[in-house]
């Protein structure tokens, strides 16, 4: 706001002339008028500086109210933890998908558990088979011996003629016990594998045990945890929702004021316009206070009147007061030199 | 588990009721081995009285499917409703397996 400078106070009423009581008494009251006027104007001047700042910095802090706003909720919604940033909206879903790979794997384990049961139960099945053959074998070899006893005897009633069968019966008795060996040492491998299957078995079983008594089996635990996860998961992304839903309608507040601190800022913009009309009076006032104290009240003629309206009328550039100073001093309605009253012309804050 | 086998329509039907855990594998071994034997390509293994599964249930009902594609017909599920249908679906084995309701 940087006007005309006021400079009533300077206004020096010249001695020379012969002055009447009334026109002492007005000359002092239009002295005083004047400095009275720019005294209000000086003070209505600082005052909207001051209160113009006082918006402004309204306007400021508002929005770094919102800015800090913004920030508190970036900080309350992400969780910092070896350097990395989680988004608290998606650690749930992070423990969803943890939570997808356990029971996947749990998944997994089952199906190669129970498939591996029934290979082992076909292999025992296979090796039943290859028990009930050496049985077929040992059933086979007691009738083998049996003939070879029966040939031996037989070979002794042909008594010399016999010698070479004998022979014969002897080393069918011979491999008829090797088979024996052979069989009783089939037999106790089958009954080793079939012991270490049935052991794998019955671990397999105990597994299965300890996962049903851990609650790792019916999947129980894992459907509560799902839908506990879903449900926090909703909310969570429900209280983002109303928080971001907030943050729009502070930031839409702050917006707001700030238009309309822009408003009343503006508004205030009177200020200019007063001062302007005061300092368009005090320079009528000026004039008459000059004219006066040039001239003795008897010169005073209707020339020197006119000359003043003149003056008057001239140091005024603001039209809608040199309007109303041309009605009152002429009579008449002002010409329209200079409009010096554009909104334009007024200097703004 | 009690299970029943329908070979009358066009595909072969297992109506399995009861709970289908691991205890019940000696016996599912049966179904596993009818589907893969069937005469039909395809084969629906009905849950509808199924009250609840556990991991091994699931289990084999993978290892059916599995016996069964390998024998080049195919398995669905169907009626499956609660907790064993929550297994299912947290098991996602509605990905592997075709579910019908």
């Amino acid at each position: 706001m940087t006007g005309m400078a006021l400079n009533q106070s300077e206004i020096v009423v010249a001695p020379a002339a012969m002055k009447s009581p009334f026109a002492k008494l007005l000359l002092a009251a239009l002295g005083s008028a004047e400095t009275v006027l720019a005294e209000t104007t000086r003070d209505v001047e600082e005052q909207t500086q001051r209160l113009s700042g006082l918006f402004t910095s309204l306007t400021e802090k508002s929005s770094e109210q919102t800015e800090r706003l913004s920030e508190l909720f970036a900080q309350i919604t992400t969780v910092d933890h070896d350097g990395q940033s989680f988004d608290l909206v998606t650690l749930p879903r992070i423990l969803q998908e943890s939570l997808q790979e356990v029971t996947e794997r749990i998944l997994v384990l089952s199906k190669q558990g129970v498939g591996l049961i029934y290979s082992l139960d076909e292999i025992l099945e296979e090796i039943d088979e290859v028990a009930s053959c050496i049985g077929e074998i040992e059933a086979i070899n007691r009738q083998t011996r049996l003939l070879s006893l029966n040939a031996q005897i037989e070979a002794g009633r042909a008594g010399a003629a016999g010698v070479g069968f004998q022979v014969v019966s002897m080393e069918m008795q011979s491999l008829s016990r090797r088979i024996d060996a052979l069989s009783e040492k089939m037999r106790g491998s089958v009954g080793k594998v079939t012991a270490s299957i049935r052991e794998v078995i019955s671990s397999i079983r105990s597994e299965y045990q300890e996962l049903s008594e851990i609650g790792a089996m019916d999947l129980t635990n894992q459907i509560d945890a799902k839908e506990q996860l879903e449900v926090l998961l909703n909310a969570l992304v429900a209280r983002n929702n109303e928080i971001q839903k907030e943050l729009g309608n502070s930031t839409d507040a702050s917006r707001r004021m700030a238009e309309e601190i822009h408003d009343v800022v503006m508004a205030m913009q009177f200020q200019d316009r007063m001062k302007q009309r005061t300092e368009a009076v005090i320079g009528a006032f000026d004039q008459i206070v000059s004219f006066m104290g040039e001239h003795d009240d008897l010169a005073m003629d209707q020339d020197s009147c006119e000359a003043l309206t003149t003056a008057i009328l001239g140091s005024i550039t603001l039209s809608d007061v040199r309007r109303e100073f041309q009605r009152s001093l002429s009579g008449s309605e002002a010409e329209e030199p200079e409009d010096n009253d554009d909104m334009s012309n007024i200097e703004l804050f | 588990m009690d299970y029943k086998i329908d070979q009358g329509g066009d595909a072969l039907k297992v109506y399995i009721s009861g709970v289908l855990t691991f205890d019940d594998h000696e016996r599912f071994k049966s179904v596993v081995k009818a589907i893969s034997d069937s005469a039909s390509a395809t084969a629906e293994i009905d849950l509808t009285e199924t009250k609840m599964i556990d991991s091994a249930g699931i289990g084999m009902l993978l290892l059916a499917n599995d016996r069964a594609k390998k024998a080049g017909k195919d398995v669905r599920l169907t009626g499956a409703s609660g907790h064993v249908l929550k297994v299912i679906q947290l098991s996602k084995v509605d990905e592997i397996i075709p579910v019908a309701s």
